[in-house]
């Protein structure tokens, strides 16, 4: 048995040695054997060898190579710029303009891609040589493509929530589910703070006007259909009950191939390229995941989840209080650490935690994905916000940051949101699901 | 070889892919199943880390938090980089070790899978472990290299092997997004 303070201790650890550069999978692993070899001996640390297999051997983690295989072609086969110009066409009589055109396409792009660095990368080399023409305010054109960009992973069907949902044993269907309505609240809020900023500064935006003949814009929302097939096949399926989050994955795969083809872009070299950083991120993110659950078996065995339990109980908090405790920690956190590390980093501990705490492990799931992408944004180390400026390759970072306060607020009122209305989340998978 | 085994795993991915397509479409209308293409899912998500690792070592993906890297001098830097990678490579050892010892058990009583399939678990689990030991190796290899850079041109070492720095991430992010729109003139939005 290991006592809390061991936890604190390995935990305090785990967070000194990613802090050194260590490899973050070396540092869950290497944690995981030092408890096993200190408290169970040498039996303990064999045992993780054959948890290893049974980690990487997981029908559902498949889910994971197969979504971002999807983004991968869509994002390769040039459907976005004709996306954010059909897009443009509706939104731009709204106050604001353009701006709305990069919240709406993130979060429409997101809906096929589960990543966020990617949609503001793609976003801002569509958006930003339009907006240099034009005499929008630097600062919100770049928050907002920033703020897009944080839709990614929260948005269905996101990367994180796979990730969060092997971690923790939670049904992916239910995580999709639970996210759809924050993201499209969010999605709204991001367009109601331009509409403010616009009517408070009309400075910041000019009127868009809108002269193309309304059949040519009709004409152009096919550009929309691409991604809401994919986006429809991957729901439509896993809430009809036809398929599992894995085998819906593999389906919007294979439909990516002919609507790659319609754009002229399915090609070998293409489909090697789209190979190539799947298997990549793949591999990155399941040498660290095998980590992570050699750490989480390692933990289970010492009996840490009780001990946790324990504690909380007798710490007599609410759980909102200690939702609120961990909305700061995951904010400063999230000043330094990237998606990945921050979940798996955390998880092993946090997530007996909550249960302990009666916390709603779906709930908790989306709350712990908008922490995810409130990190994207909030400097110094916001990695959309140093993509944006790259493309942008002109001013100063500075700009970038300035710009995202709004929103990063706006995220921050979210989060409070949906701690206080948390049927936000839970609504609709229990709606489908029951 | 780390790339060659990339994409074949691509390809793997495909045609499980197809596959799923297929059961899906089978099981819902013509009540058909390969019965365990699940299972071979598995297999090929375990094959594909396994063999992707070494291509993600190479192209230094695996992830590391470079918080501290921009305010140490580069003599520090290349300690930790040697610390790192020596550490990665003891780990992949260790999965090496204990892979093997999953294959040999799995040969020697002949384990099969607990399922309709009954796949005799040492197909799946040696290339699995081939995956493992062409990690140990790489790993292995870039571990001792660095360590005798250590003494001898520690620039070297740290442009190797060092964590790919936010400019060099930020490069391959903006030159794949710029890639995507090959024609920059459509990118340009008429209103």
């Amino acid at each position: 048995m290991m006592d809390a303070t061991g936890a604190a201790i390995g935990f305090g650890l785990v967070l000194a040695a990613m802090t050194l550069g260590l490899h973050i999978a070396t540092v869950m692993f290497g944690i995981g054997v030092l408890g096993a070899a200190l408290y169970l001996g040498w039996p303990g640390v064999n045992a993780l060898g054959v948890v290893y297999f049974e980690a990487m051997n997981d029908s559902l983690l498949l889910a994971l190579p197969l979504f971002i295989l999807l983004g991968e072609i869509l994002v390769r086969c040039g459907a976005t710029d004709k996306m954010y110009r059909s897009l443009a066409d509706w939104l731009n009589p709204l106050p604001g303009g353009l701006l709305h055109t990069n919240i709406a396409s993130s979060a429409l792009f997101s809906a096929v891609s589960g990543s966020s660095v990617a949609t503001a990368a793609t976003i801002s080399t569509v958006a930003l040589p339009t907006f240099r023409k034009k005499s929008y305010d630097t600062r919100v054109v770049l928050g907002s493509i920033a703020a897009g960009g944080s839709l990614g992973n929260l948005i269905p069907p996101g990367i994180a929530f796979i990730i969060y949902g092997v971690l923790t044993n939670t049904s992916i269907a239910r995580l999709y589910a639970a996210g759809m309505i924050p993201g499209l609240i969010l999605t709204v809020m991001f367009m109601g703070v331009i509409i403010l900023m616009a009517w408070w500064r009309p400075s910041i935006a000019p009127r868009e006007i809108n002269d193309d003949p309304l059949l040519a814009r009709l004409k152009r929302l096919i550009d929309l259909v691409p991604p809401l097939i994919v986006f429809g096949i991957v729901m439509g399926t896993i809430y009809a009950g036809w398929a599992t989050p894995t085998e819906a994955a593999a389906i919007a795969v294979v439909a990516a191939l002919p609507i790659a083809a319609a754009y002229g872009k399915l090609t070998i070299a293409m489909l090697h390229e789209a190979f190539l950083s799947t298997i990549n991120l793949t591999a990155l993110s399941m040498l660290i995941l095998a980590g992570a659950f050699a750490l989480n078996f390692v933990l289970g065995m010492l009996g840490v989840t009780s001990a946790l339990t324990a504690i909380v109980s007798s710490l007599d908090v609410t759980p909102t209080q200690l939702i609120y405790v961990l909305f700061v920690f995951y904010v400063i956190l999230g000043t330094f650490f990237e998606t990945l590390p921050m979940m798996v980093g955390t998880l092993p501990l946090v997530h007996p935690l909550i249960m302990a705490a009666g916390i709603d492990p779906v709930w908790f799931g989306v709350f712990l994905v908008l922490m995810c992408e409130i990190s994207l944004i909030s400097p110094p180390v916001g990695m959309t916000l140093y993509v944006i400026q790259a493309v942008r390759g002109e001013g100063s970072i500075g700009d970038v940051f300035k710009g995202t306060i709004p929103f990063f607020v706006t995220m921050l009122v979210m989060t409070i949101l949906l701690i206080h209305w948390q049927d936000m989340a839970l609504w609709m998978p229990r709606y489908f699901m029951g | 070889m780390a790339r060659a085994g990339a994409i074949a795993s691509g390809w793997a991915l495909m045609l499980i892919s197809l596959a799923t397509c297929v059961e899906v479409i089978g099981r819902k209308y013509f009540s058909f199943s390969f019965k365990g293409i699940d299972e071979i899912g598995g297999y090929v998500l375990a094959g594909t880390s396994a063999i992707g690792f070494s291509y993600a070592l190479m192209t230094r993906a695996h992830m590391r938090i470079t918080l501290l890297f921009p305010y140490i001098p580069s003599s520090a830097r290349a300690f930790l980089n040697v610390v790192a990678l020596v550490t990665l490579a003891g780990l992949a050892i260790f999965c090496a070790v204990r892979g093997y010892a999953e294959v040999d058990a799995s040969l020697t009583s002949m384990r099969h899978a607990n399922t309709p399939l009954q796949t005799p678990m040492w197909i799946p689990q040696s290339i699995w472990w081939a995956g493992l030991v062409l990690f140990a190796v790489a790993t292995t290899l870039q571990a001792i290299h660095a360590f005798g850079l250590l003494w001898r041109d520690q620039g070297t070492l740290n442009r190797l092997y060092g964590p790919q720095t936010l400019e060099e991430e930020i490069a391959t992010e903006v030159a794949l997004a710029e890639q995507r729109e090959t024609r920059p003139d459509e990118g340009a939005v008429r209103t």
